[in-house]
């Protein structure tokens, strides 16, 4: 293995680590829809660097961590955005407006339900390190 | 889509390895630009997901480098665009499933206007002077032609 290379490959990966615990910091600290996405951003953002460096430095356990942390994240990402998508899209419906309110509702209750699974989640996950 | 793994022990230095990272990445891109045409929903999420790996490869790898920067933004633009297709698609099938055919039609409509925008920023992307072009003289890809 390459030591020079070894040692950038260790360099690189610091910044998104970093990014990545500051942005779990906060969300723990408030758990806003805005926090979610930061916290989603760098975990992905960091799940990729340890992909593109995984010939160099072995991430196995970490990748797996995020990606677990990622899908529940992910999902309630999807609802804020469903929801944001569908309320924009109400003042061209005139039939089923009642229902599409109705069901606009329901996201957001599914919503809230996803964050506070998201913050579950978060505090059992272990703490990442870079390897 | 799984990523592919990417030979680094080899490299000499790590101008090498970046040049490695962005040519695997970008193959995985551009092995996925048919889906665009074909309007395929699962080709388009891949090719979405392959943007982003790019793109946060050349944002964390590749400095200052000007050429590279443009590319980069020119992903996160495409990715902007398949992403909202992609979540207008989501809804659209949840809203199938609660007979909202109204709601559902709108954005079916709006879907299509974000393929299209994704469309012609793929196209923009290989002109002459299009922000791909330092991108492929980087990764060599023009050598290998």
């Amino acid at each position: 293995m390459n030591g020079t290379v070894t040692a950038w490959a260790r360099a690189s990966i610091a910044p998104d680590m970093r990014a990545f615990i500051k942005a779990r910091e906060r969300f723990l600290t408030r758990a806003t829809s805005k926090r979610l996405h930061r916290l989603r951003a760098a975990a992905r953002r960091l799940r990729s660097t340890f992909e593109d460096l995984a010939d160099q430095i072995a991430s196995d356990a970490e990748r797996a961590t995020l990606a677990d942390l990622g899908k529940i994240l992910g999902k309630a990402r999807d609802f804020h955005v469903h929801r944001k998508l569908l309320a924009s899209a109400l003042p061209s419906v005139t039939d089923e407006r009642r229902n599409a309110k109705k069901f606009l509702k329901r996201l957001r209750r599914r919503e809230r339900r996803c964050l506070e699974r998201a913050l579950k989640a978060l505090r059992a996950a272990p703490l990442l390190e870079i390897p | 889509m799984k990523a592919r793994a990417i030979q680094l022990a080899s490299a000499p230095n790590a101008t090498e390895a970046v040049r490695r990272i962005a040519a695997v990445r970008f193959a995985e891109l551009l092995a996925l630009g048919p889906a665009l045409a074909s309007r395929d929903a699962r080709g388009m999420h891949d090719l979405r997901i392959a943007a982003k790996r790019l793109r946060y490869a050349l944002e964390r790898f590749s400095g200052a480098r000007r050429g590279l920067n443009r590319a980069a933004q020119q992903l996160a633009r495409l990715q902007d665009a398949l992403g909202e297709a992609h979540d207008l698609d989501a809804l659209q099938r949840k809203l199938d499933r609660r007979s909202l055919v109204q709601t559902a039609a709108t954005l079916r409509r709006e879907r299509k206007r974000c393929i299209d925008r994704a469309r012609r920023l793929w196209r923009r992307a290989f002109l002459r002077r299009g922000s791909f072009k330092p991108l492929v003289a980087f990764t060599r890809f023009e050598a290998n032609a």
